[in-house]
């Protein structure tokens, strides 16, 4: 573990999902994550795991989903035009609630956009996709070796909430590879999915303390329903507004409910600083590089890396930009977690967007200029 | 290694560039250092344009790209001149070809890598491996022993012989190239 | 039969949604058949279901089921065989499922030859919906999206599968429930995909508009157009026009089963990882 070694971005992907117990992975090739669908293809089959291309990425949810309800941990990965065709599916999983993980390397969209260019545009699709009212994680890592740690974290996430748990990625964390030397920090447990009861009777939904319910892998003796219709507890549709309401908030309510848990944030030089960064993904490399600079000149700047991006960290972010002079969020879109740290200020401190959608990373000198301008 | 080597590759694509870039990255790392290699392509398989990146350094890398490397190695031209604007100030420029009759910049360097590769190793495909060899003769960023050890490991079983001629021949290219513009910078 | 819905069936759940008259009931009932005299566990049947009508019968089968996306079932059922293939598997899909907008994953799944069985309502209407047109709706039949007529032609499900490579391919209707049990256990007897089409029948949302005047009309029509595949080859082509062939329709065991192939995979993985 402890050898230093040379692995790109989605390559740690995969090798976190492995470790984390991941034994099938179904996709369909798309540019900038397609990488990822090669080592599952090579890693599965030695393993006690199968591969699967699909015919398109909408088969490929649907293909998790089912495997998952097998008890296998199960994995797709894709990029923008990709991951919206899965929407439908992912909210099938959220209502239904399957664990799956879905590995989104984001490139420039909308449509076919730039194949080969990061782009940070997905940040809100992730969070409200699917239609209707769900939960979901979403799990934002900067480097290689967090590529691999937090996606093993996210299949754990997706086993211990019964959620969809999405990896957002983007080209350049994908494709650059870097040192990356474990150490016993980036140990991936493995958590598997709470099972029925033997002793009391099985309700697929059951309302229980921690809001979320046993899972029945199939073929263990429990037979019951699985449905994309609002259920009760016995996991059989109903229209009846109290069941309906209740089963909804606690499907919703359950993420809140664990947010300590889920929540992943990183705080670098905050508590002294005149101007927060706020970053997440790459372009939090380049936010942590002009930090990083400005401190050897004396300049009180620092940054806030939302790590888990949904739920987004609210309290985090409120307390790091309480008394601050300006809080700065750069982002590769038009502005999308500006808006989220927007309503998390609300009015108490100046939120300044600094953006770019020319299909490059914002640089660190960008950032270092802005900053100056604001001081 | 006291520098932070940013280094920049262009080539077509199918020329071996990303590989070139992957052993230098894993060369340094082997003797310590923090690497992180990236690289862009157009979407053609083969035949596009192909830069591939290599930062390398004792201190942790956050920004993952380069701005202005201070080592440019150019597979597709010999037009030094419109490629001096990209480097660092005080950068390197290393060309795949032979230098015309006209006086050069010192930190611009001529390397006959696809001539090498074709003539001497009788391999043109091993042209990439010329160019690490050039790349760690000219500059020493890293060790030859580190990156022949890396050459060997990301090359085909079979060809290994094949590619450590490569690596050779473009490090006594690299040499012979120092050695000249030495005398000349004495004569 | 009685005994068989005590069996096979989550009673609890009755009555179920079909409207009076619909095919869909003959179908499952004929299906619990099927499943009695493959001997089969409810615990090791796995039944999935796209949307639709169709799509409900999971609500009511006993096993270890799930109800799906509109035309994705096939792919549901494709992740659940693969990571436990001691499961029996059977999709349900309606003919809008499975060849409209499930299309794609239809032809895949013919191609890739893993051991499930699908079994496809084809009423040739969208039901559920009220009784639009589907791509198996007859040229020339009135559909609320067809005020004026169907210009579209009618895909003939079980030749598409049998092109796409599936490798045990029947027709039966609701007319033909005895047969139709037959099939079903011969295609969940068949190691590889196969599909069992149903010709079956919505008397309120087709039927109605297409002057049927009741359904026991619509289960005549059924048994006046379909002709058993051995006797159609004997007929002229044209005493054929506008019937259809029942029966098995193509069996090959050919093929190598999806898993046993993969197989070869798993193996030639497992003899790189040795030095």
């Amino acid at each position: 573990m402890a050898e230093a070694k040379l692995l790109s971005g989605n390559d740690a992907c995969v090798q976190g999902a492995l470790a984390a117990g991941v034994r099938f992975f179904a996709g369909y090739p798309i540019t900038p994550s397609t990488e990822i669908a090669n080592a599952f293809a090579r890693e599965l089959p030695g393993r006690g795991g199968i591969f699967m291309q699909m015919e398109d990425e909408i088969a490929s949810m649907g293909a998790i989903i089912g495997a998952s309800c097998t008890g296998t941990k199960a994995v797709t990965a894709t990029s923008g035009p990709g991951f919206s065709l899965m929407q439908e599916n992912i909210g099938y999983a959220a209502v239904a609630e399957i664990p799956c993980v879905i590995i989104n390397v984001m490139r420039y969209g909308p449509s076919t956009g730039l194949p080969t260019s990061p782009s940070q545009g997905d940040f809100m699709q992730t969070r409200w996709g699917p239609h209707g009212d769900h939960p979901v994680i979403v799990i934002a890592p900067y480097t290689a070796r967090e590529a691999y740690r937090e996606t093993g974290r996210a299949v754990n996430l997706s086993e211990r909430y019964r959620v969809p748990v999405i990896v957002l990625m983007d080209e350049i964390l994908g494709h650059l590879r870097e040192r990356v030397e474990f150490r016993d920090e980036d140990l991936v447990q493995e958590i598997n999915r709470k099972g029925p009861d033997p002793d009391s009777t099985f309700l697929p939904y059951e309302y229980t303390e921690d809001g979320v319910p046993p899972f029945a892998n199939f073929g263990t003796g429990y037979r019951y329903h699985i449905t994309g219709l609002i259920h009760d507890e016995t996991g059989f549709p109903t229209n009846n507004p109290v069941e309906v309401d209740r089963i909804m908030r606690r499907v919703n309510e359950k993420i809140e409910l664990h947010r300590r848990d889920i929540a992943r944030t990183q705080f670098v030089e905050v508590d002294d600083a005149d101007i927060l960064v706020v970053a997440f993904g790459s372009v939090a490399r380049s936010a942590h590089e002009a930090v990083r600079t400005l401190r050897q000149e004396g300049k009180a700047v620092g940054m806030v890396r939302p790590v888990t991006v949904w739920p987004f960290p609210d309290e985090d972010i409120r307390k790091a930009a309480a008394g601050k002079k300006a809080v700065i969020v750069p982002e590769m879109n038009l502005g999308q977690m500006v808006r989220e740290v927007e309503r998390v200020v609300a009015g108490t401190v100046p939120v300044h967007a600094l953006n770019r959608i020319d299909g490059l990373l914002i640089t660190p000198q960008e950032m270092r200029d802005l900053i100056e301008d604001i001081q | 290694m006291s520098k932070r080597w940013e280094v920049r590759l262009i080539g077509t694509g199918g020329q071996g560039i990303v590989t070139a870039s992957i052993i230098l990255a894993v060369a340094a790392l082997r003797e310590g250092n923090n690497v992180v290699q990236s690289q862009n392509y157009g979407p053609e398989v083969r035949g596009g344009y192909s830069t591939a990146y290599v930062i390398a350094s004792e201190s942790s890398i956050l920004y993952p790209k380069i701005d202005r490397p201070n080592v440019l190695l150019v597979m597709t031209s010999t037009d030094y001149e419109k490629y001096l604007r990209d480097i660092d100030d005080n950068g390197m420029l290393i060309m795949n070809g032979e230098p015309g009759p006209e006086k050069v910049p010192d930190n611009v360097y001529f390397i006959p890598i696809t001539n090498i590769a074709h003539d001497e190793v009788e391999r043109p495909i091993t042209a990439n491996i010329v160019c690490v060899g050039a790349v760690v003769g000219l500059t020493g960023m890293v060790s030859e022993a580190a990156a022949l050890a890396a050459v060997e490991e990301h090359v085909p079983a079979k060809a290994v012989k094949i590619n450590r001629r490569a690596f050779i021949l473009g490090v006594r290219a690299a040499r012979e190239a120092l050695a000249k513009r030495e005398a000349s910078a004495t004569s | 039969m009685g005994e068989l819905h005590e069996k096979y069936l989550r009673m609890n759940k009755m009555p179920h949604i079909w409207c009076a008259g619909c095919g869909n009931g003959i179908i499952m009932g004929a299906f619990i058949t099927a499943i009695d005299r493959l001997g089969y566990d409810k615990d090791e049947v796995a039944a999935v279901s796209g949307i639709g009508c169709s799509g409900r019968i999971t609500g009511y089968l006993d096993f270890n089921t799930i109800h799906t996306t509109h035309g994705r079932a096939l792919a549901f059922a494709t992740g659940i065989k693969l990571t436990k293939p001691r499961l029996k598997v059977f999709v349900f899909m309606g003919d809008g499922d499975a060849v409209a907008i499930g299309g794609n994953h239809l032809i895949h799944a013919c191609r890739r030859n893993l051991d499930m069985t699908a079994v496809i309502f084809n009423n040739h209407i969208y039901g559920m919906t009220g009784g639009q047109f589907s791509p198996t709706t007859f040229k020339n039949k009135s559909a609320t999206t067809a005020p004026y007529g169907t210009t579209d032609p009618d895909f003939d499900i079980a030749q598409l599968c049998i092109g796409a490579g599936a490798t045990y391919v029947a027709r039966g209707t609701s007319y033909h429930a005895r047969l139709l049990t037959d099939l079903i256990v011969k295609g969940a007897e068949h190691p590889g995909f196969s599909v069992i089409e149903v010709i079956t029948h919505c008397p309120v949302n087709f039927g109605r508009r297409n002057n049927f005047e009741s359904p026991a009309q619509m289960l005549l029509w059924q048994k006046e157009h379909g002709v058993a595949a051995r006797k159609a080859k004997a007929m002229p082509l044209e005493d054929m026009e506008g019937k259809f062939t029942i029966g098995e329709l193509y069996r090959s065991t050919e093929i190598p089963e999806y898993l046993e192939e993969y197989g070869r995979v798993i193996q030639a993985a497992n003899e790189e990882k040795q030095p």
